[in-house]
């Protein structure tokens, strides 16, 4: 398995008190510290905005719960596409750092595996880096306000703080798209803050593509 | 008063990204400026979709977006006292305003707004263009601050 525990990454916001309240996951895009994540993450955040460090140098490394410190970076908002649902962030740091190459769903077919690295349940405090693997259920197109883009659903159940997570290719470490919800029509219904349409197995996808148009 | 140029369309979506650009065209297409501007600041990515993680504003809450958007601009444009500074050092240069001016006048009133100026700068060119067809002095006279 790929390790991409440096590369996929918490997004967060600081309050006055320098408490960080986590949002949800991204990963870095380009070699001068950009990060992709979902727009619905930042929200329209722009000020307070950080990137949590990671807190483990390697994924089969045994992650502290009850840790909870962190180290972060101030991240600035370059674009946002509300249509989307993509957002770019960039964080300041010296030298370089190596990305993996960004790919699109037209270079998966449907019932191939897929990896995905992000941090579920980071929005109830809880830090874990977690890895999925599933294949590709379908190829989809959906519309915001009119404009279809291109998705895919994955046959696997996430939950809250796993949008922005990395879905990559395993063969090759390529980056496929960026993970950014499920289905779920309004249900009339609320239980615990879940409406119960959410408890599909299924989640969506956005390709890469979308996300190398706004680099 | 601030004066902006009368220019095409087209040559206001220079200033945009690639990606900004092909969004607008397709939404001035299919909603007309105005409503393509609104659209872009309300949209929430694909429709039916239960979001993972962030922030919690909905629909409704982005709608409050684009009327406050709408309201500092015309304060801006219509000379408010909110923004004399940044009006006086604009008609200091004597030029008409241009697609060039987009970028600082998205930062000028991004903390008004409460959105990032690199969501708010697409909006700006087509409210600017809509601002610029009929001239300022007809587009601020319907307005009452």
């Amino acid at each position: 398995m790929i390790d991409f525990s440096q590369l996929v990454v918490v997004i967060g916001k600081k309050a006055d008190n320098s408490i960080v309240t986590m949002l949800g996951s991204g990963f870095f895009v380009s070699n001068d510290y950009r990060i992709a994540t979902a727009r619905h993450v930042i929200g329209n955040e722009y000020e307070n905005l950080v990137m949590l460090l990671p807190h483990i140098s390697n994924i089969n490394q045994y992650q502290d719960v009850s840790d909870n410190t962190c180290k972060y970076a101030n991240a600035k908002v370059l674009e946002i596409n509300p249509i989307t649902d993509l957002a770019i962030l960039k964080i300041e740091q010296s030298g370089l750092i190596m990305t993996p190459p960004i790919s699109s769903l037209d270079n998966i077919k449907v019932g191939e595996r897929i990896g995905i690295f992000g941090f579920p349940h980071c929005v109830m405090g809880r830090r874990v880096l977690t890895y999925h693997e599933t294949e590709i259920g379908a190829k989809m197109l959906l519309e915001s306000s009119g404009i279809k883009a291109k998705y895919a659903t994955l046959n696997l159940q996430t939950r809250p703080g796993q949008s922005g997570s990395l879905v990559f290719n395993p063969m090759n470490g390529d980056i496929l798209g960026l993970l950014i919800g499920t289905y779920a029509p309004d249900s009339g219904v609320n239980i615990a803050g879940i409406n119960p349409y959410e408890l599909n197995q299924t989640s969506y996808c956005i390709s890469a593509d979308h996300i190398r148009e706004m680099l | 008063m601030i004066e902006i140029e009368k220019k095409p369309l087209e040559d206001w979506y220079e200033v945009l990204k690639p990606y900004q650009k092909s969004v607008l065209e397709q939404l001035v297409e299919r909603y007309g400026e105005e409503k393509a501007a609104e659209e872009w600041i309300t949209a929430m990515g694909p429709v039916q979709t239960a979001t993972f993680g962030g922030d919690t504003s909905n629909r409704v809450n982005q709608k409050m977006y684009w009327n406050r958007l709408k309201d500092e601009f015309d304060k801006f444009i219509c000379g408010h006292s909110s923004y004399k500074e940044e009006q006086e050092k604009l008609l200091s240069s004597g030029k008409l305003l241009g697609p060039g001016v987009v970028s600082s006048l998205a930062t000028w009133i991004a903390p008004a707004v409460g959105m990032p100026p690199s969501i708010i700068a697409p909006a700006l060119v087509l409210l600017l263009y809509i601002a610029a067809k009929i001239s300022v002095k007809a587009y601020c006279a319907t307005k009452n601050f």
